[in-house]
């Protein structure tokens, strides 16, 4: 039985509980409305149409509806055209022939007394017009969108743009009609002729010529918006007409973008919204949208205007919408100038320290550009550097620390300052993979300096700094858990400049020692380096000469690209973007081992994306050392360091401490065995040993993770081995930074498997270390 | 989770009133915010016509759920800023339906 009105059929249909039922309605329902149009009933077409459309909706189909939408809207009635319309809007578009039948009835109906009946028109015209309908009815819209019915005039002008979006050469019909819309007071006409402008901009450039003249009113419109009180009839949370507002940023956008007098025009009123708008609700927040774009597009050359702009943009940086804070970045930068260079570098710097890393290469690099360019005097410039290198100084470009180094070297009369200056961050921080070489260089150059002290105007009173003191800090960075390779080069050099720095024998006698140690290196250029130095020390006529302070090195022109963000930045470094995805597992993985509200702490964060940036250039060094690539659960850990240790060990390391036994079950035993680091007493060695007493069988795919308390930092290196036979035993070595001589308590994850097929995977505490061993 | 999504060279911006979603797909050169705004005017809209809108009404009128979108909004741009306005056409046009319909109505019977 068929339904005859819509309603019912939505009951029905909604009462279906299942899909099956819910076809079977539909199609008893389709057979019916056929059925009826074949009967040719007028009065039931209405009601068919709309169950039709319903049905359509739902997914189903529905072509055989569509010359019954024709018919409708050939009646008389005025529903039945309404419904006619929406059905043709709902089942047909620009592709299917069937369309150009209802081009006559277009016409007619736009020749309607009736105002709804010709709205009706346009909006199916202008919702799924043809090129081909575009055409015929072009002479139509262009006679309604001169109407003085402002209904009609609204409708027919985005009518038109779509007219224009299909057929583009017909823009010159509707070029006058629009212009004269701009004058009209209804926000209604005022609007859709703005959106059809903005379209006419879009195809032809050349139109962007003849409206720049309608700047002025225009921005008139913006003022009129803007300073107006409250209007109840366009009001929206506070804001009189954002829609209104918006589009006209939009068209001052593209018709002041090239040109100067026109972006002139609309600086002050530009200014002006972005300082009167509330931002705290999404309408402000769309309107400051658009304006920043506006701001960003338009002619910055004469960067006067601009520069009143200046304070809303560094408030934007704070914006919580990270579109708008990466849009004011860009303009921030493209701002700087001699005359703000100061105030601009203190916002930009701060926004730094709270940046996304994604922000922080470019931004370093720019910000290092524009000291270069524009800096007051050298030592703010040499300030700047160091905070950038503080802040951010794993994310900095080689090329950025080489100009630092050079213009710390051109600053004689600042070396001073500049030595004292690293030598305390270095203190505090090494972190820092640019900052920790940039310091190691200056000191090792300028040590002679450091050491003698010396004051520099206002600042707190020089710290005195001993020999030693330096000594240990360069040790310190060496036997440290971010030194790489580089790293170690740069140190080695250093401390061997320092030989002819510093004057105390005992001294020199501790760098040469520490030097030969290096003498069996993996790494063939630290090993390379520690040779030669080693021999030099042979030669004491010439070696003062040969570490002679270097020569300056001239004014080198900026070599460094202006390059767009982290994109282009990234491909020169190599493929850092995939590196960044594993350490982040790494940490991810083991932030899920302690996820049940332990005491301990997971790793640092800042240690897992450090090793980022510095895995990329290890890539080459890894060419050298082949070892086991080292398992995830070590992010800090490059093959190089496990190298490193292992010749460090041979000199005796292996301490005979005592065995504490952290895990015991399922005849697999784990024993830890501490030592204390001989060089550096914050660093506690455990010897990790696995014993496979009592499986009985082969323990496979030995995976041990281990995590330490926040304070601490630990740096783990791959085990001697990931199998097991019955009765042997593996080793694993890890150490523990502990700067803070807290307690090393230790939550440790072990996971084998079996030939036999069992998967063991177990968590274990171990806080039994006595006080003595940190 | 963000109002915006990206779908290819598309985004589809949304917000979700209940238990419904409204969604409207755009192009990339788009003010995301203004669209938002589009759909709450719309939704105010629809609010104000059925008076205290629920998804049932607009279940069981879609057909007029479609007509106050088609006064909104043409060719994908927004046609009138003024809520006030908008809700007179659409039920001026409603009341014309009505009032034609009487009309033939009585011009039938006296035939």
């Amino acid at each position: 039985m068929p339904y005859y009105r819509l309603k019912d059929l939505i009951k029905a249909i909604r009462a279906c509980k299942t899909a099956a039922d819910e076809r079977a309605v539909i199609q008893k329902e389709s057979a019916a409305i056929r059925t009826s149009f074949k009967e040719e009933n007028n009065d039931a077409r209405h009601s068919n149409v709309a169950k039709l459309l319903y049905i359509h909706m739902l997914g189903y189909p529905a072509h055989f509806g569509q010359i019954e939408c024709l018919k409708l809207v050939a009646s008389n009635r005025f529903a039945d055209k309404r419904l006619g319309y929406l059905g043709i809007m709902l089942l047909l578009d620009e592709n299917q022939e069937v369309l150009t039948l209802v081009t006559n009835s277009l016409k007619n109906d736009m020749n309607h007394s009736n105002m709804y009946i010709v709205g009706l028109a346009l909006c199916t015209l202008g919702n799924i017009s043809s090129p081909e309908m575009a055409r015929d009815l072009c002479a139509e819209v262009e006679k309604l969108l001169g109407s003085s019915n402002t209904y009609i005039r609204k409708k027919a002008a985005l009518c038109a743009m779509r007219i224009i979006r299909k057929v583009p050469d017909l823009q010159e019909n509707f070029l006058n009609r629009a212009k004269n819309n701009l004058n009209d007071r209804n926000h209604g006409v005022l609007l859709t002729a703005i959106t059809l402008i903005i379209e006419m901009c879009y195809k032809n450039p050349e139109t962007v010529q003849t409206f720049r003249k309608t700047v002025p009113l225009l921005v008139r419109h913006l003022k009129t918006l803007v300073s107006a009180g409250f209007s109840q009839e366009h009001d929206v949370t506070g804001v009189t007409d954002p829609f209104l507002q918006v589009k006209i940023l939009r068209l001052l956008r593209i018709l002041g973008k090239g040109d100067a007098e026109a972006s002139e025009a609309m600086n002050d009123i530009l200014a002006q919204v972005a300082t009167n708008t509330e931002s705290s609700k999404n309408v402000g927040n769309s309107i400051l949208y658009e304006t920043v774009q506006t701001i960003m597009e338009i002619q910055s050359e004469n960067t006067n205007a601009v520069q009143r702009h200046r304070n809303i943009i560094l408030d934007c940086l704070r914006d919580g919408d990270i579109s708008i804070r990466r849009r004011a970045l860009e303009l921030s930068f493209a701002l700087i100038n001699e005359s703000n260079v100061r105030v601009l570098t203190r916002e930009l710097l701060a926004f730094l320290e709270v940046a996304d890393n994604e922000f922080k290469q470019g931004m370093t690099t720019k910000i290092c550009l524009a000291a270069d360019r524009f800096a007051p005097n050298k030592r703010w410039h040499i300030d700047t550097v160091l905070r950038v290198l503080k802040l951010a100084g794993n994310f900095v470009r080689e090329e950025i620390l080489s100009n630092f180094i050079r213009l710390v070297s051109q600053t004689t009369e600042l070396n001073a300052y500049t030595a004292q200056k690293l030598y305390a961050s270095l203190k505090s921080d090494i972190s820092q993979e640019s900052l920790t070489l940039a310091g190691v260089w200056v000191i090792g150059e300028y040590g002679d300096i450091l050491i003698k002290g010396g004051n520099f105007e206002e600042e707190e009173l020089v710290k005195e700094v001993t020999e030693s003191d330096v000594i240990d800090l360069l040790e310190s960075i060496l036997a440290g858990p971010y030194a790489n390779q580089v790293t170690r080069e740069y140190v080695l050099t250093a401390l061997m400049k320092l030989t002819s720095r510093f004057t105390s024998i005992s001294s020199i006698q501790r760098i040469q020692a520490y030097i030969e140690k290096y003498n069996t290196s993996i790494e063939v250029e630290v090993q390379q380096r520690a040779v030669e130095y080693s021999n030099l020390f042979k030669f004491e006529s010439i070696r003062p000469a040969v570490l002679e302070r270097m020569p300056i090195p001239e004014v080198k022109e900026e070599v460094v690209r202006q390059t767009e963000d982290t994109g282009s930045l990234l491909d020169d470094i190599g493929p850092v973007t995939a590196t960044t995805a594993t350490p982040q597992n790494a940490k991810n993985d083991i932030m899920n081992l302690f996820s049940s509200g332990s005491l301990l702490d997971d790793i640092d964060p800042v240690t897992a994306t450090t090793a980022a940036p510095l895995n990329a250039k290890n890539d080459i060094m890894n060419l050298f050392s082949p070892g086991p690539t080292t398992p995830t659960t070590a992010p800090v850990a490059p093959t190089q360091n496990a190298q490193q240790t292992n010749a460090l060990d041979s000199l005796g390391l292996l301490g005979l401490g005592d065995q504490y036994v952290a895990y015991n079950k399922n005849g697999f035993k784990v024993s830890l065995n501490p030592s204390k680091d001989p060089n550096n007493s914050n660093i506690l060695n455990i010897e990790v040993t696995f014993h496979n007493v009592g499986v009985g069988v082969t323990v496979q795919n030995l995976l041990f993770q281990a995590a330490v308390p926040k304070t601490q930092k630990l740096q783990m290196q791959p085990p001697s081995s990931t199998s097991i036979l019955p009765g042997a035993t593996a080793q694993q070595t890890i150490r523990v930074a502990n700067p803070q001589k807290s307690n090393v308590r230790l939550r440790l994850r072990i996971v084998y498997s079996t030939p036999t097929g069992a998967k063991v995977d177990e968590i274990a505490e171990f806080n039994g270390f006595p006080q003595e061993i940190w | 989770m963000c109002n915006v999504l990206e779908h290819g060279e598309h985004k589809v911006i949304y917000k979700r009133y209940a238990s419904l979603y409204f969604a409207a797909g755009i192009d990339c050169e788009e003010n995301e915010l203004y669209v938002l705004e589009v759909i709450h005017r719309y939704v105010q809209l629809l609010d104000e016509f059925f008076g205290n809108v629920c998804e049932l009404d607009i279940i069981y009128n879609f057909d007029k759920a479609y007509y106050v979108l088609d006064e909104l909004v043409l060719a994908g741009e927004l046609q009138e800023p003024g809520k006030k306005s908008v809700i007179k056409h659409i039920n001026a046009f409603e009341n014309a339906c009505q009032l034609d319909i009487v009309t033939r109505n009585v011009e039938n019977s006296i035939v």
